[in-house]
């Protein structure tokens, strides 16, 4: 055989092969379905809404997320999503100089990312690592709602490289804001520790102690030292109404209001009294979620009746979300320094009424519960300033709107009720805890004071280009 | 045998194991496929298996509960799918030890179960990234778009055909 005929052997045999190879073409494939990049703004915010309204149902039926710590769960998971994607709108920056420590990796501008995809993995993964008690039911729950996602963005994906950068970056801004949330003692992993042993509250006349019926230790007694985002140490709440068993002092009087409001709704009157308390209670643990839950509740609500983009979406839920975060922080840091007394112990003790209780929460046996914290100032009413006063300034002081949170409900008043602007929203919720009997009226005017506060220190975070 | 007809012998073999190099890679794919929606049945199964094992501790709760326990509280506690909840009942207080201890379980139980579903979700994940990654270094889009087609009817089978044989 000459040489000839060996070269057209071996080409007949590399054509053969390469033809069984059906993944290794001779002749390159042209590129003919060029894919339209879709940034955040053009995208819808359904991904956003699905995953924080799960996360919603996750922290209500795992055991530890409590308000405060719950409050900083939502505000991790909402921020690494906005750090995700933000660099990449037109009007949003990535907040980390704020924070100093953070190193959010850029993006490559020449290079397309699929945003949803990238959120469905930041979410996941921060779902993953902030809920890692969640239940079998809320685990299942999660795993669900990734694969529902992936499965329908990975089949309008067709371009495998998009996909696993994407993939890629959810992964690494969740696990870097993961890390950082780590390093932060107190907060990191606090809904497994909700009481303190060593904690014993000060003894004395005016200051807080268990109270009645459960007597349950304090919740969350070092919770001031957990790190904020924004809100600093120094807001603060005045001091309180000064502690006097005298008839005829201001604190007297409030506790009258206090004991006379419960009493007379629990009479049967004032039934819009007793609506107000129970719409906004979202005090027992399973029934609802919590009540700094429920601001994000109300903020997916108001993108909903807004028909916003998913570059806002995400905005408005980081800023809610460390703004409620922060709202925890700092009054449950007020609350035990300050260690205010219930009102059940005020009205049992110094007013003599021994059978008196409140109305929060009741089992069905006839058992009713007061909040096992500091009453001043009051935590409803500072979740729920700090919030308003962010969505304020994102959506405007005039918004009628009406929340129906709650619609449905058959196991309490859950009715919706309609506002004209956030702060009216903010100011029932705080006045709601006096009527359910949990609450001095002083609370819910320091808590309220507090709230807003907190939310004109997370306004100021430069979160605009 | 001469040199000529080695030198064919040794190239033939040489194109030959490249063609089968990625045959290989693509019947991995599918393994890795068939493992993947393995682990989706699996996981279905925990939480299947979860809520049947909360349904019968409610089912023996109830009938351990006092006759004389107000309708509403009863009908409360019964929706209750949380130890931690339970437990906040003042009739809970009161009840005997065998049915505390039986909701005890139940929640150890299905921590764990939780913990399992986790375990395997890592497992589904680096299943994925493989297969993404094999799928990236098919150069030719017919192939990779009838294997994807594949994969999506793996996805698609019944748990029932999946776990038949475990």
């Amino acid at each position: 055989m000459n040489n000839s005929k060996l070269l057209i052997g071996l080409f007949a045999l590399l054509l053969f092969l390469q033809a069984c190879r059906e993944d290794a073409p001779l002749f390159e494939e042209e590129e003919d379905d060029i894919k339209e990049v879709l940034d955040p703004q053009d995208l819808d915010f359904d991904i956003a809404r699905d995953w924080m309204d799960l996360q919603l149902e996750v922290e209500r039926f795992t055991p530890g997320y409590r308000p405060p710590t719950a409050a900083r769960s939502l505000a991790y998971t909402a921020l690494a999503a906005y750090e995700a994607v933000a660099p990449a709108t037109d009007n949003f920056r990535s907040i980390q100089t704020e924070f100093g420590v953070l190193e959010i990796p850029s993006i490559d501008s020449e290079l397309r990312y699929n945003w949803e995809i990238v959120l469905n993995t930041c979410y996941s993964e921060c779902l993953g690592y902030f809920y890692p008690t969640a239940p079998t039911a809320q685990q299942s729950s999660m795993l669900q709602m990734e694969r529902a996602w992936r499965i329908q963005l990975e089949e309008e994906e067709d371009d495998l490289e998009v996909i696993e950068r994407s993939i890629n970056r959810g992964r690494a801004i969740a696990e870097i804001i993961y890390n950082w949330s780590t390093t932060d003692e107190t907060g990191h992993e606090s809904y497994l520790k909700n009481t303190d042993p060593n904690y014993s509250p000060p003894q004395g006349p005016g200051l807080w102690q268990p109270t009645y019926p459960d007597y349950a230790a304090a919740l969350f007694p070092n919770f001031g030292d957990v790190r904020t985002f924004a809100a600093g140490k120094d807001v603060k709440v005045k001091d309180p109404l000064p502690y006097s068993e005298d008839p005829g002092s201001q604190l007297y009087a409030q506790a009258l209001e206090t004991m006379n409001w419960v009493n007379e709704i629990k009479a049967g009157d004032k039934y819009e009294d007793k609506w107000i308390a129970e719409f906004w209670s979202d005090d027992c643990p399973i029934l609802t979620f919590t009540p700094a839950g429920r601001w994000i509740a109300i903020t997916s609500q108001v993108m909903e009746r807004n028909g916003i983009d998913l570059a806002k979406a995400l905005y408005s839920y980081a800023k809610v979300g460390i703004a409620l975060s922060d709202a925890g922080v700092r009054c449950w840091d007020e609350k035990y320094r300050i260690n205010y007394l219930r009102p059940i112990d005020y009205i049992h003790e110094v007013m003599g009424e021994t059978d008196w209780n409140t109305i929060m929460c009741p089992d069905g046996s006839g058992q009713y519960f007061t909040p096992n914290f500091p009453t001043y100032p009051s935590g409803h009413a500072t979740f729920s300033a700090a919030a308003a006063e962010v969505l304020s300034d994102i959506y405007g002081n005039h918004f009628p709107f009406t929340d129906r949170c709650h619609e449905g409900r058959s196991e309490f008043l859950g009715t919706p009720r309609s506002y004209q602007s956030f702060l009216e929203m903010a100011e029932e919720n705080a006045i709601s805890r006096v009527p359910l009997g949990v609450h001095f009226r002083m609370d819910s005017e320091s808590g309220t004071d507090l709230g807003r506060k907190v939310g004109r220190e997370v306004n100021k975070l430069k979160w605009h280009k | 045998m001469n040199q000529m007809a080695l030198l064919y012998i040794c190239v033939g073999m040489a194109f030959l194991m490249l063609g089968c190099q990625n045959n290989s890679s693509n019947e991995h794919i599918m393994e890795w496929a068939e493992a993947s929606r393995k682990i989706d049945c699996q996981m279905d199964n925990l939480e299947e298996t979860s809520s049947e094992m909360w349904d019968k501790t409610n089912r023996e709760l109830e009938k351990a509960l006092p006759i004389d326990i107000p309708e509403f509280e009863k009908s409360n506690m019964l929706k209750v799918r949380n130890a931690d909840l339970l437990r906040m009942f003042e009739t809970y207080q009161e009840m005997e030890g065998p049915i505390k201890a039986k909701v005890d379980l139940t929640e150890k139980m299905d921590f764990a179960l939780a913990d399992s579903m986790r375990v395997l979700q890592q497992k589904q994940q680096n299943l994925s990234d493989s297969i993404r990654l094999a799928l990236m270094e098919i150069a030719a889009e017919n192939t990779r778009t009838k294997l994807q087609e594949k994969i999506k009817a793996i996805d698609n089978k019944a748990c029932s055909k999946i776990l038949q044989y475990e």
